[in-house]
């Protein structure tokens, strides 16, 4: 299973000017791969992972999954795209404050129109982000590095086979950040593809490709 | 064992986030709650207005009563409040009150009852019937007893006290209740009835004597005389023809007494459906602000389930999922306590604002609150529709990055 980013561009107004977000951005990720994309704040890399994710609309260009266009499909096969094929853990804190960690973790099961029970999942997902004795708290309780494990541990309930990361270690720790980082690691090694996008370049040392954007244009590093 | 957990259903997300935000959920109750109390007890009453209208128009019977010269309003208040009063002229009356127009004509003999007096069981209005030329009572009490009643018999009104034994004493006469009315909301209600006879009885055991009947012998009195026009004559001619054969009497057109009160029901009604109404209107749009302001609130939380794969058709199912639960509750809430407050103190109400208020029956009442409850709960979800179309419409991306 690959992605494949085709002469995308995305761009935005700014006053009677258009901006380029992203200019004709080429790549593709496949099963297992950890590719980081590094660059500086506004450089176009999580405009451009938002577009693979389906969550904006590309100027132009394709994002194909398997050949196909993921913009060629309907809402609920968008959300669907979302819900299970892929797993996003974004920038931003995105625990919903109301649900319990275990639920948090588990609600992407039931986003999509699903028979069984998740909970188990959810619990040894838990443990293998090392929050196993969570699961019962409400998240104001737990610290930000906690947070974004939770976001990671969410992310893959549905086992997605691509798993799309924005900032994972923005504000945390050295050793938060390595053991966030090998978790990645150790994801992909089981066969789920990662795009992990940073400002910080020492993040993307387990990487097996790395990319660097600027301005909107992605080079190979 | 380990403790199962429920599914995420929609309805178990929209729960969470409503009992995560108790104040907030509280508010939105509340509006519904005020806005369902409103529409019910407003539905209760005006219902009890009209059926409290429409019972006064089948009890007032006739259509001119002729009562002594300034008893007018004394017997207009024995009408519609029951308030005791005496009130007496000759029962020649009758016969000079059939003029041409006039279709059947009956006498009544009232007779008030002592107050705080050791001789009467209750205070209340006595009224003589003649059995032989009433049509004004005896179509009505015809469904409670099929029979006339004897001497020392009566039928008392449905909020008459009655004493020990099915008795009730009046002038230290007992009598035996043959039957007790359903409540009319008017002065029936606090009034018995008997025959002539006994009426007469009770009027000399009271010692009204000849002085108090302005000079007639308690044989010969009557206290109003009942007039039923022939179909075809207007009844306004009829009471000028009554006013010119008994220039000395009173006469109380039934039709102006309607129209009075009918008038006021009407203004009462009208005023109770427009509350309603604005409080209706007003309780849309404050939860349509409401649910706006909250969504705005929420727009990440919603963003995030985007992300998660929530299709746009589940972002709106779960606004409007909650604004039913806010809804339904809000809608108990209101419904309950109007509940407590209209059918408790419905009496009180009607007595208070002076008006004839007869509570609706049970299935009545029934169809009334289904009426109130679904308005009410489509009140939520018809508030929060905008909301849930904004927010599933939303762009994702621009809403997470806000404020970066």
């Amino acid at each position: 299973m690959n992605i494949k980013v085709q002469n995308l561009t995305k761009e935005y107004p700014q006053g009677e000017q258009m901006f380029g977000a992203l200019k004709d951005v080429n790549f593709s990720i496949s099963s297992g791969e950890f590719i980081s994309i590094t660059g500086r704040s506004g450089s176009g890399k999580s405009t451009l992972l938002n577009i693979m994710a389906g969550l904006t609309l590309p100027t132009s260009g394709s994002v194909r999954l398997d050949g196909k266009d993921i913009f060629d499909q309907s809402d609920e096969a968008l959300s669907l795209y979302r819900n299970a094929t892929i797993g996003c853990v974004p920038q931003q804190s995105s625990i919903l404050a109301t649900l319990s960690v275990l639920d948090n973790v588990r609600l992407p099961f039931y986003l999509a129109k699903r028979e069984g029970d998740s909970v188990e999942t959810a619990r040894a997902l838990l443990k293998q982000v090392g929050l196993e004795k969570q699961g019962g708290k409400l998240p104001k309780r737990l610290s930000g590095g906690q947070l974004k494990r939770v976001a990671i541990a969410r992310a893959m309930l549905n086992r997605p086979r691509f798993l799309f990361v924005d900032e994972p270690t923005g504000d945390l720790d050295t050793e938060t950040t390595e053991e966030i980082i090998q978790i990645f690691r150790r994801v992909a090694d089981e066969g789920t593809a990662i795009l992990m996008v940073t400002h910080e370049l020492e993040t993307t040392e387990y990487a097996d490709k790395r990319f660097h954007m600027e301005n909107g244009v992605l080079n190979q590093k | 064992m380990k403790k199962t957990r429920k599914p995420l259903t929609t309805s178990r997300i929209s729960y969470h986030n409503l009992s995560g935000k108790p104040g907030r959920t509280a508010a939105l109750i509340l509006v519904v709650a005020i806005m369902a109390f409103a529409l019910f007890g407003g539905a209760v009453l005006s219902q009890s207005l009209d059926n409290g209208i429409n019972s006064l128009e089948a009890r007032l019977g006739a259509d001119i009563a002729v009562v002594p010269l300034g008893s007018e309003s004394d017997y207009e208040n024995v009408l519609l409040a029951g308030s005791p009063v005496n009130f007496y002229f000759h029962k020649d009356v009758e016969q000079q009150a059939t003029v041409p127009g006039v279709a059947r004509v009956t006498t009544q003999l009232h007779l008030a009852t002592l107050a705080d007096a050791a001789c009467c069981t209750t205070t209340t209005q006595v009224i003589g019937i003649d059995y032989d030329t009433d049509f004004v009572v005896t179509p009505w009490i015809a469904h409670f007893i099929q029979r006339q009643i004897g001497d020392g018999e009566v039928i008392v009104g449905s909020d008459v006290m009655i004493g020990p034994n099915n008795t009730i004493t009046f002038f230290d006469i007992s009598l035996h209740v043959a039957a007790r009315l359903e409540r009319t909301a008017t002065g029936m209600d606090s009034s018995v009835f008997v025959n002539m006879d006994t009426a007469r009885s009770l009027a000399t055991a009271a010692e009204i004597g000849y002085d108090d009947l302005g000079g007639i012998n308690v044989t010969d009195a009557a206290s109003a005389v009942l007039v039923r026009v022939e179909p075809y004559y207007e009844v306004d001619e009829v009471l000028q023809r009554i006013r010119h054969a008994v220039p000395d009497a009173g006469l109380v057109a039934s039709n102006a007494v309607f129209a009075n009160i009918s008038a006021n029901l009407s203004f009462f009604t009208g005023m109770i459906g427009a509350i309603t109404i604005v409080l209706g209107i007003m309780a849309v749009l404050i939860l349509a602000v409401l649910f706006s302001v909250i969504a705005s609130g929420r727009k990440k939380e919603f963003a995030i389930l985007r992300i998660l794969g929530a299709t746009r058709k589940k972002l709106g199912g779960i606004v409007l999922m909650e604004a039913l639960v806010i809804s339904a509750l809000g809608s108990a809430f209101g419904i309950v306590l109007a509940s407590l407050v209209v059918f408790p103190f419905g009496r009180s109400i009607g007595t208070q604002m002076g008006m004839p208020l007869l509570l609706p029956h049970v299935l009545e009442s029934l169809r009334l609150l289904a009426v109130a409850l679904v308005v009410a709960l489509a009140v939520g979800p018809l508030s929060a529709g905008y909301s849930a179309f904004r927010i599933s419409r939303a762009e994702t991306y621009t809403t997470l990055r806000e404020g970066e």
